[in-house]
């Protein structure tokens, strides 16, 4: 007590005394506030565990809550490191929680099996007060590199890197990434999947998230429902079904792409390439062998192609240039065609749009309804059928021939023969070497530099026609008309057996014209020079003009 | 020489002495100028002995009777240092028990604080939310669930008629998004701070938001 007492009055145990107190009220005040979360602990358990694998064997892991990494090692180990987290309403819960989590390692003649088991059967059937604990399983898995992989997790992510073996991997409510495999399955469900890197074929299957594949030896196939799809550098064929996410394909062996409602954009493919698409564009470019595009309500875009190409489509319009190697052919309605530097044949067909085509070195077809066609450049001819649209023909080296209604044809630098079937829509024809046979009506017909036979029938309107010396031969000239005139002019030193005939009009000629037998006021035939060509001049209600070409 | 007040600084600083005789003159004649000379005086005297490092000899018999004429008010120091030795009138027996004592209180406090320590000092990791972070993510998932409600009133008539391919298949997404939903909402009751689940959950609204957004886009188009 003496000792006590001294101790209080001096000072020596002052010191012990306010630790002490110090460290009994730390003692029993009650629990730390924690971060915020007054009822909120946390506990975490290590688990550690090492297994051999034998060859041939693989590894098989099941989670959920968690996330799984996985990688490839030397040697024949599997280590499974994890770590088991829970929170809960006190410690002791949270510790209680976290020993009935289990993680069951068992060894079978197939491989390794490591599966979490959760306490969550029970606990639906009592009523809790509180909030129910929380809880994760993380794992990290080393693994022989050529061991063969079977992972399962759910409400969680998977990464795997630089495992060789086939590996089968399935996921739900989180990412899985894959670096350096072999060849693989991977499928996952409301979240992304990204693999790079794989020596082998690889399957990949989503339902609502993002792919991107990149580098893969082998052929790819991905099937995606709701997410975008992004595939690179594949060596293989690449087959995507995808939909309501834009598909992106770059340097691939070929490609088969299937979606709707989402854009597909294809370059370097060094095979054929198939785009089937719904309402969504497409833009493919530098195809090594064929495309085949099928689309609707979306455009199409392609260029540098080295094979053919097929295009159908519905209500989008259709770009194409640079098809080096095979025909062109395009089906569309409601939507614009413009095509330059093709190398084949083309057949175009649209409704309701307008066709443009420029350096077709093939034979050119063309076709539409109520639009315009606009074609230059094509050596081997072409066949432009319109209705209710304007054609206008430049450079064609072959025979041309151009039809519509309710639409102006014109035709510069034909070097083969020139057919034009219109009807209400005038006809200009410069320069073109070949016969001229032109049907129109209610419109003028402008015919200059024919090198080759002219035939004009119009009913309506006026025809103007100026003839060249023909190379060879001789070069009719019939021209026929109702209730407008008639205007030719012929080259000096040609000779013409001239009949020329109208009523209601006056005829002259600025060439000397021999004639024989009777002359009317509305006929006069004879003979222009030496004779020899047909100059057939008929119209009614129309003067008739002959004159010399310069 | 006819000196001011005006030039007493530049013969402070370096006068001659007739310069100086001639301010002390004017000083006898202008107060101020005889208050700005103490106090120069002054300054001057305090500076030279500051520079002054020989000892005084009245210096150590001033100290000496200042001492003297303190000690009585103030406890010698010699004082404090007194209690200190009577612990070798302690036992030692005592002595050892009660610095055991203490080192057991220590011990017990530091373990205790140590096994309760708060969360965040557990790890860095992010698979369970902390309290803090799931209010935020709440309060987020509320958000959502309203701007989608007024969404989905909104695009219902369109849904349910779903007269193009494009409203059927975005029909089926939201089928599909509230099916996931669902899911993870249950899971999320279960397993209300696993952080993966919460923000799935998020995704899921984020998307199902969005895609409602489409539709109305798609009806004004």
């Amino acid at each position: 007590m003496n000792c006590i007492s001294l101790s209080l009055r001096g000072g020596l145990f002052r010191p012990a005394v306010t630790a002490a107190l110090f460290s009994a009220l730390l003692l029993f005040s009650g629990k730390p506030s924690l971060a915020g979360t007054p009822a909120q602990e946390e506990v975490s358990k290590d688990f550690q565990k090492t297994v051999t694998l034998g060859a041939g064997q693989s590894v098989r892991i099941e989670n959920k809550f968690g996330e799984i990494r996985l990688h490839g090692e030397s040697g024949r180990d599997v280590k499974i490191s994890a770590t088991i987290r829970v929170q809960a309403n006190s410690r002791e819960e949270a510790d209680s929680f976290a020993q009935k989590i289990q993680i069951e390692v068992q060894q079978t003649g197939e491989g390794v099996r490591v599966k979490t088991i959760y306490p969550e059967d029970g606990k639906k059937w009592y009523i809790r007060i509180g909030k129910n604990p929380s809880y994760s399983v993380n794992y990290d898995i080393g693994m022989p590199t050529d061991a063969p992989l079977d992972a399962r997790n759910s409400f969680g992510s998977i990464e795997t890197v630089g495992i060789h073996g086939a590996a089968d991997i399935e996921n739900s409510h989180g990412s899985l990434t894959v670096r350096d495999a072999g060849a693989a399955r991977l499928n996952n469900s409301f979240g992304s999947i990204e693999l790079h890197g794989a020596g082998g074929n690889v399957s990949i299957n989503d339902s609502n998230g993002w792919v991107r594949a990149s580098d893969v030896k082998g052929a790819l196939e991905v099937r995606d429902r709701f997410g975008s799809i992004t595939a690179l550098a594949i060596q293989g064929a690449v087959t995507i079904v995808g939909g309501n996410g834009a598909v992106t394909l770059t340097d691939a062996g070929s490609g088969n792409v299937t979606t709707s409602f989402a854009s597909v954009d294809a370059r370097n493919i060094r095979g054929d390439l198939s785009v089937r698409d719904n309402n969504g564009n497409v833009d493919i470019s530098s195809i090594g062998g064929a495309a085949d595009i099928t689309d609707s309500f979306g455009n199409v875009s392609f260029s540098d192609v080295h094979g053919r190409v097929n295009c159908t489509t519905n209500n989008g319009r259709v770009q194409g240039s640079s098809v080096t190697g095979g025909p062109v052919s395009i089906r569309d309605s409601f939507g614009n065609i413009e095509l330059e530097t093709i190398g084949g044949s083309v057949d175009a067909e649209t409704s309701n749009g307008t066709i443009a085509v420029r350096d077709a070195h093939g034979s050119v077809t063309l076709k539409t309804s109520f639009g315009a066609i606009e074609a230059s450049n094509i050596p081997k001819g072409i066949r432009a059928i319109t209705g209710n649209g304007g054609i206008t023909l430049t450079d064609v080296g072959g025979d041309t021939f151009a039809k519509t209604s309710f639409g102006s044809v014109l035709a510069e630098k034909i070097n083969g023969n020139l057919t034009v079937e219109n009807s209400n829509g005038s006809v200009t024809a410069k320069n073109v070497k070949g016969d001229t046979v032109t049907n129109t009506s209610f419109a003028g017909v402008t015919l200059e530099s024919v090198g080759g036979r002219i035939s004009v029938d119009n009913q309506n309107g006026g025809i103007s026609v100026t003839a060249m010396r023909p190379a060879s031969g001789c070069k009719d000239i019939l021209l026929k008309t109702s209730f407008s005139s008639i205007r030719v002019r012929v080259p000096e030193g040609v000779g013409y057996n001239l009949t020329a005939r109208t009523s209601f009009g006056r005829i002259s000629s600025e060439l000397p014209v021999t004639s024989t037998g009777n002359i009317g006021g509305d006929t006069l035939s004879g003979t222009i020079g030496a004779g020899g060509c047909q100059l057939q001049l008929t119209d009614s209600n129309g003067s008739i003009e002959i004159a010399k070409a310069h | 020489m006819n000196v001011t007040c005006n030039d007493r600084d530049r013969i402070f600083e370096d006068g001659t002495p007739e310069e100086w005789a001639a301010l002390e003159a004017h000083a006898s004649g202008c107060p101020a100028c005889a208050e700005e000379l103490r106090a120069w005086r002054t300054l001057s005297v305090a500076a030279q002995e500051l520079r002054d490092y020989s000892e005084s000899p009245a210096l150590w018999a001033r100290i000496e009777r200042a001492l003297v004429e303190e000690s009585p008010a103030k406890p010698q120091p010699v004082n404090r240092r007194r209690w200190f030795f009577f612990l070798p009138s302690i036992p030692l027996g005592w002595q050892t028990a009660v610095a055991g004592a203490f080192v057991l209180v220590l011990t017990l406090s530091a373990g205790w604080i140590y096994l309760h320590r708060p969360i965040r000092n557990v790890d860095t990791d992010k698979s369970l939310l902390k309290s803090g972070a799931l209010r935020d993510v709440e309060t987020a998932e509320t958000a959502y669930v309203q701007a989608i409600d007024k969404l989905a009133a909104e695009a219902k008539p369109e849904l349910e008629n779903s007269s193009t391919p494009l409203l059927a298949n975005y029909h089926e997404k939201l089928l599909v998004l509230d099916s996931a939903i669902a899911d993870l909402r249950e899971q999320a009751g279960m397993n209300p701070s696993n952080a993966q689940l919460r923000y799935q959950l998020l995704a899921m609204y984020r998307e199902k938001q969005h895609t409602l957004e489409e539709v109305l886009e798609a009806k004004q188009q």
